[in-house]
């Protein structure tokens, strides 16, 4: 289990625990339950490097205590 | 500030999406630890873990192999040192030596050694003894017997000879065997060789029966070499004497008979075609070079001069004539005198002797003679020829004929007329015009001149732009007034007029009269004005009313005005024709044309000029035209440039034929 942080800079920021091996998809759900916008409507970036969904958080090298941007589109 | 969800709620959450529930860490380490599990664990957590044992196993038989290498490597430098002192078993210098003899058993050894010395020696001096006697005893002719000598018998002579073995290799004398030879014979047959080599004789000979031993023979130059050598040689006997003595003597007779010896008398030779020059006796011819040269010249002399009686008519005439004629053949004949044979000469001089009697002498009187013959001959015929003019006749040195004169008015037609202006004027009147010169040069009197002249004045101006019968149009004079001059510079291009000027004229008229007519009537609007308020005054209008009042009357009565005269002038100016020429003038007071003019106000909206090439140009073109203006007076060459530049402007080329 690792947690990752997820700030979108207007005043949500939150921790979401995950597994290694769920995907960027997942992970979206899970943030969307924790924080109450639909997983459709955010987007996760690092710097200029949008995430896909069908990729695990382990490909992407998201590892615990990483922190993530993340956009509404 | 950072919202989390506890690990129960997160799996609940995880649960309803349909995902795994989260394995906590606590109890990973439990599950990872059994290797039993048969389920393959995925996790990231566990493949680090088998990542990790991978890399340990591997260091592991990293190190393993190191350990391996480093215990063959020690063994091989065992075994390597161990080779290398092998060698050196056995005793050393320092190490004290088991097997030591005792004192008895080197007695006994020495002893034996001493006596084995003492034999080899006795030997020794046995076989010494026996070589001395050896030597000892007498060498005579009888251990010469089958020794060879390489010389033939006959070469030796009776006094005593000093022959000494043959120098040879050992391969040789294994072949033959020692041989004696004289080295003083010996160096002088070789030196006989070698004269023989340097004579080259001739390999081919043509008689091929009579060699020297009468044995036919194919190639027998090649003999020596195929053979080899042939030596001479005899084997010594025991006494002393060659062996094969005998044999030596029946070869030598049998060579002395082979010499055949013919009985025939000598034949007398067949006699040659040519005569041999040593039977011969010639005469040698005395040469005297210099007496002989002069006495012919004298000869050629009487032969080729002139009889002294002949030239007795005109002296003078020979003695010019024949002075040069003398030293040609002397020259000739001191450059033949260099040729030794007399007879060659003799011929040849008699030759050109006959030639030249052959030739007719021409003495300059007879060439004078006949020249005038000759003349005379063609004078009759009647021709005229160049050769008259030698004889001195009043002839004029230029003939000018009609066909001349015209090519030269054809190539220069502006000269004749200043000619005339400059010669004829003695008889002619200064009035003269120029047309009038063309004619002039063509007349040939003076009276018709003068007749010619009076009658342009007479024909009227009209004429001038008929054509002429000479083809040239008549030339315009200024004599007749501005008008003419007017209509002359018109006729040159340096005047143009313009087709519409009447209409303009008109128009300016118009206007001038329109002007006047305006300035009469402001005037008498302006009368009219002074006397209404003259009479707006006396009638006491005024006083009726106020200051302001009046002023307001005032403006009224003027604005009145002012409209009225407006309306009369709107009537007036419908019948106006505006005459607009639009004109530019550039900084010199030139008329600009439409081009330039807008390039000059396209320079001036852009605020830039044309550069300093364009500047410089056009500057020269005015300069040009301005000259061209200044030069165009009345000359001639002036028409043409007028021609020129109107060609120019009306973009026509063409070449003017004169």
């Amino acid at each position: 289990m690792i947690e990752v942080i997820c700030n979108d800079r207007l005043g949500k920021k939150v921790r979401v625990k995950c597994e290694p091996n769920d995907t960027i998809g997942d992970f979206k759900r899970l943030v969307a339950a924790q924080i109450g916008t639909s997983a459709e409507k955010i987007v996760l970036k690092k710097w200029y490097n949008t995430f896909k969904d069908h990729i695990t958080l382990a490909d992407y090298e998201i590892s615990n205590g990483t922190s993530l941007e993340m956009y509404y589109s | 500030m950072e919202e989390s969800l506890s690990i129960e709620e997160t799996n609940k959450i995880r649960l309803s999406l349909g995902l795994k529930p989260l394995r906590v860490d606590t109890d990973a380490p439990a599950t990872s630890g059994k290797p039993e599990d048969s389920v393959p664990d995925n996790s990231v957590e566990a493949q680090e873990r088998r990542a990790v044992d991978n890399w340990k196993r591997h260091q592991d038989d990293i190190d393993k192999e190191i350990a391996r290498k480093a215990r063959i490597e020690g063994i091989k430098k065992a075994r390597d040192a161990e080779k290398r002192f092998a060698k050196l078993e056995g005793k050393g210098l320092g190490e004290a030596d088991e097997n030591e003899e005792d004192t008895t058993t080197w007695v006994r050894k020495m002893k034996k050694r001493q006596k084995k010395l003492a034999e080899r020696m006795a030997r020794e001096m046995e076989e010494e003894l026996q070589r001395a006697a050896a030597e000892r005893s007498e060498y005579t002719a009888e251990d010469l017997t089958g020794v060879r000598v390489g010389h033939d018998l006959g070469e030796l002579d009776g006094e005593g000879m000093v022959l000494t073995l043959k120098d040879t290799t050992i391969e040789e004398n294994e072949e033959e065997g020692d041989e004696l030879i004289s080295t003083d014979l010996a160096e002088r047959e070789r030196l006989k060789e070698r004269l023989d080599l340097k004579k080259k004789k001739p390999t081919y000979n043509a008689y091929e029966d009579e060699s020297e031993d009468g044995e036919k023979r194919i190639l027998a130059q090649y003999d020596e070499e195929i053979d080899g050598k042939k030596k001479k040689r005899f084997v010594l006997d025991g006494t002393g004497s060659a062996s094969n003595v005998d044999a030596h003597r029946r070869e030598v007779a049998e060579k002395l008979k082979s010499i055949a010896v013919t009985l025939d008398p000598i034949k007398s030779e067949a006699s040659s075609d040519y005569v041999d020059p040593a039977t011969l006796k010639i005469r040698k011819p005395k040469k005297m070079k210099a007496r002989a040269t002069r006495k012919r010249s004298e000869d050629d002399d009487d032969t080729l001069a002139p009889p002294p009686e002949a030239p007795m008519e005109d002296s003078m005439e020979v003695d010019s004539g024949s002075a040069p004629a003398q030293p040609k053949p002397k020259r000739v004949f001191e450059e033949t005198s260099f040729v030794d044979d007399d007879d060659l000469q003799s011929a040849l001089a008699a030759q050109r002797r006959t030639a030249l009697k052959k030739r007719k002498m021409l003495k300059p009187d007879d060439l004078a003679r006949q020249l005038r013959e000759e003349s005379a001959a063609a004078a009759t015929p009647g021709a005229d020829s160049p050769i008259r003019e030698d004889d001195g006749e009043g002839e004029p040195g230029l003939v000018i004929d009609e066909t001349s004169e015209f090519v030269a008015t054809l190539r220069a037609p502006v000269v004749p007329e200043r000619r005339s202006r400059s010669g004829a004027p003695a008889h002619s009147p200064p009035a003269t015009s120029m047309a009038e010169g063309e004619d002039e040069d063509e007349d040939e009197d003076g009276p018709e001149e003068m007749d010619v002249d009076i009658k342009p004045e007479m024909k009227p101006d009209s004429e001038t732009g008929e054509i002429s019968s000479t083809g040239l149009a008549q030339e315009t004079t200024i004599t007749h007034g501005v008008g003419a001059t007017l209509a002359m510079l018109h006729q040159r291009g340096l005047l143009t007029r313009d087709s519409e000027s009447d209409v303009k004229i008109n128009l300016q008229r118009d206007r001038e009269k329109f002007r006047t007519a305006k300035r009469l009537r402001e005037l008498e609007a302006e009368e009219k004005a002074k006397s209404q308020r003259l009479r707006d005054r006396q009638s006491g209008k005024f006083d009726r009313m106020s200051a302001r009042e009046r002023e307001e009357h005032a403006r009224w009565e003027n604005k009145q005005r002012d409209l009225q005269e407006a309306k009369e002038m709107a009537a007036r100016f419908k019948e106006y024709k505006p005459d607009v020429k639009l004109s530019y003038k550039d900084e010199f007071g030139r008329e600009m044309s439409q081009k330039e003019a807008f390039k000059h106000l396209s320079h001036q909206f852009h605020g830039k000029g044309s550069g300093k090439a364009k500047t410089e140009k056009r500057l020269k073109k005015i300069e040009d035209e301005k000259k061209r203006e200044a030069a165009s007076s009345l000359n001639a060459s002036a028409t043409e440039n007028a021609v020129q530049s109107a060609a120019k402007k009306s973009k026509q080329a063409g070449v003017r034929l004169m």
